[in-house]
């Protein structure tokens, strides 16, 4: 798998800040399964830039606020 | 668990019994080189078609499970997962072509045992596929 060990993300935070979203949910407007936000948020996972794209679309917020590069 | 990793579990346990039940029937016949063509084309049709069943039944029961996962397509990291396997499992596969080859060249193995250790590479290459999926869905990468 890539080498996400720079890439933070807020996600979970994100999430509670919304309502308490869950993965699920989320997943389900970005069009991922619910393991794949999982992974994602554990920072186990680099997604492509176009999901990156629709999570914080789904978010409500800039990508810049989602992701950062360390 | 993940639908998909479910699947790979599912192809594990088929395949190790099934064909490890062709495998331990034919192998002692194959090496004293009894039983005709005909006999393993038998066993080995039977095999396939209780893999297969196996394998919907088994398929048709998870998807009954989770629905929506099961209609979904495969998302980007599941396909990665996928592509990782099936590198994995070529190597396998090259590694046992390579094995049957240098069987029948080199130490004179007769047709039935080369056709079965040439079936056994398949299988275990897609064993090497399997299990690679489900590690990499274990790990949750």
């Amino acid at each position: 798998m890539r080498d996400v060990s720079a890439i933070a993300n807020n996600i979970r935070r994100l999430r509670f800040d919304r309502g308490e979203m869950t993965q699920a949910e989320l997943a389900a407007k970005v069009g991922v399964t619910r393991q794949t936000i999982n992974a994602i948020e554990q920072n186990k996972y680099a997604p492509s830039l176009e999901t990156a794209f629709k999570i914080a679309e789904a978010l409500g917020v800039a990508i810049g606020e989602v992701f950062s590069y360390q | 668990m993940a639908f998909r990793e479910k699947l790979a579990w599912i192809s594990v346990v088929t395949m190790s019994l099934v064909y490890g039940w062709y495998f331990w029937t034919t192998l002692p016949l194959a090496r004293a080189g009894t039983g005709g063509a005909l006999h393993y084309a038998k066993l080995l049709q039977g095999t396939i078609i209780t893999v297969v069943i196996l394998q919907i039944v088994l398929t048709v029961a998870a998807a009954a499970f989770s629905p929506r996962e099961a209609s979904a397509p495969e998302d980007e990291r599941e396909k990665l997962i996928t592509l990782r396997g099936t590198r994995i499992a070529y190597f396998v596969l090259v590694t046992g072509a390579l094995c049957v080859s240098v069987s029948g060249i080199f130490f004179n193995t007769n047709s039935l045992l080369l056709g079965n250790y040439a079936l056994m590479a398949v299988v275990v290459g897609n064993l090497a596929k399997d299990f690679t999926q489900i590690v990499h869905y274990r790990l949750g990468a």
